[in-house]
């Protein structure tokens, strides 16, 4: 591993420094996330020598849906819903939404187009998995618990004659638009403010701009497809069981 | 007024219902029937269950025990409880009307399915508004800056609108002053054939609205009622 990165690890003594002299209680937080980042990622590398070297497509297919495991497990968390309501229809959005935009980029890009090479498939997966992440916690938070926090205003519209589905779009449009504003920020303003991690990776890699412009146009799109398709699913999926026969939101859906 | 009961022209059955929140008795075996065209007041002490009689009769809260059956529409089957539902009108005690405009609110209802048949009537609405001293103005306003009782109206026009046999009033004059108070009594007074049942607080609604009286004090589990 390369020596330089005690510098940047040095780089931390200034954010801890201000944070510090501010008296912002959050040296803790900085030391115990640098460090678990910097496990996590030594064990991930550690792992990922022999999944590369191994090249086996049952192995590489395994390691991503381990990775999308730990994605549906840390969304249901973040969003602070039962994990036993929601996993299998949780999974699914995210296997479907990550796996579409994901062979069209491999098969598309990469020149050999083996779809199941660990160099294509891991990395890939994981910025398409991560986004959808990230995208699923805003998406499904935003509804589900506007939901909850709407109650009187859902119930009315039940009243007017709303079915399940109708009285449920109005909060789906509001969930979408809060969960795919960000990636929709950042390809507007892409290249503009910062030339992102891909472009940058194949930069670094001793390709020339015009062929990172490219990786990075079809990341971006594979991203931005693959979270719309995992929080309009994961939402459409989770309806069916989300409500008593009667129109009302399962109380027990809820953690705390 | 304490007009008779017919079972075969009840629009309203509902017998020995109790409901229960988690460990506590909200209602206790209560049984009471609505004939078509009645107007029933439900009074009581605060807590005493009458706003959840509402959700009773809307489905939205189920009951322990007994049975309900609204326009014919056995609750006990959730597919009749929805069609049940396409057949009422509500207006809560706050209402929620959303973030958009009064008028959008009043529209959205003629977009779901169930509501095909009809319209949005303007004239009905102006003419609504006009009654309730609203100006028609209040209809461009964003709902977030209606006060309560322009909501409560609205929601009152947006009720009215859908032609519904069975309207289902939650102490619908709550944050009106006593001249808005009355011309509200005064359109419900007008309904004819429409079944009413309205939870009020206002010794108003007793004296201008022509109405039984259900009182719900009886059926108080001890110390459910504040």
């Amino acid at each position: 591993m390369n020596t330089g990165l005690i510098w940047v690890y040095l780089l931390l003594l200034l954010p801890i420094a201000a944070v510090l002299w501010l008296k912002i209680p959050l040296t803790q937080k900085i030391i115990v996330s640098t460090a678990r980042m910097s496990v996590q990622l030594l064990l991930v590398g550690f792992y990922l020598q022999y999944v590369f070297a191994w090249n086996n497509p049952l192995i590489n297919l395994a390691w991503l849906l381990v990775m999308a495991g730990v994605a549906n497990v840390s969304i249901l968390h973040a969003c602070r819903l039962c994990l036993r309501c929601f996993w299998k229809e949780l999974g699914l959005s995210l296997l479907v939404g990550t796996a579409i935009p994901l062979v069209v980029f491999i098969l598309s890009l990469q020149q050999d187009g083996a779809l199941l090479d660990a160099r294509s498939l891991i990395p890939v997966g994981g910025m398409i998995l991560g986004n959808c992440m990230r995208a699923n916690i805003i998406g499904i938070k935003s509804f589900y618990h506007g939901l909850r926090t709407d109650q009187k205003r859902f119930t009315l519209e039940l009243s007017r004659g709303a079915s399940l589905w109708e009285a449920c779009r109005l909060y789906l449009r509001s969930s979408c638009e809060n969960a795919l504003s960000p990636t929709l920020a950042t390809m507007a303003t892409l290249g503009l403010v910062s030339l992102p991690g891909m472009m940058t990776g194949v930069l670094l890699g001793g390709a020339d701009p015009l062929t990172a412009i490219g990786y990075q146009i079809a990341i971006m799109l594979s991203i931005f497809s693959g979270t719309t398709l995992t929080v309009i699913l994961a939402i459409l999926l989770t309806i069916r069981s989300s409500f008593t026969p009667a129109g009302t939101l399962r109380a027990d859906l809820f953690r705390g | 007024m304490d007009d008779p009961v017919s079972p075969d022209n009840s629009v309203i059955n509902v017998k020995n219902l109790t409901v229960r929140f988690v460990e506590r008795e909200v209602i206790s075996d209560f049984s009471f029937s609505v004939n078509k065209g009645q107007t029933v007041l439900l009074k009581g002490p605060s807590g005493c269950g009458k706003s959840t009689m509402l959700q009773v009769l809307l489905g939205f809260v189920p009951a322990a025990s007994g049975t309900v059956n609204v326009l014919s529409h056995d609750f006990a089957n959730s597919a009749e409880l929805w069609q049940a539902r396409k057949k009422m009108a509500y207006v809560p005690q706050e209402p929620d009307l959303g973030e958009g405009t009064a008028e959008e609110w009043l529209r959205q209802a003629f977009e779901y399915a169930a509501n095909r048949h009809l319209s949005y009537n303007k004239t009905a609405v102006d003419s609504l508004l006009a009654r309730l001293a609203l100006s028609p103005e209040r209809l461009a306003s964003r709902t977030v800056n209606l006060s309560g009782g322009e909501k409560q109206r609205i929601a009152l026009i947006g009720a009215l609108l859908l032609e519904r046999p069975l309207i289902l009033l939650d102490e619908p004059t709550s944050a009106l002053d006593a001249e808005s108070r009355k011309l509200v009594y005064q359109i419900l007074i007008e309904l004819h054939g429409k079944t009413i049942v309205a939870v009020s607080h206002d010794d108003d609604a007793t004296e201008f609205l022509p109405a039984r009286i259900v009182d719900l004090t009886r059926h108080v589990p001890a110390g459910a009622a504040r």
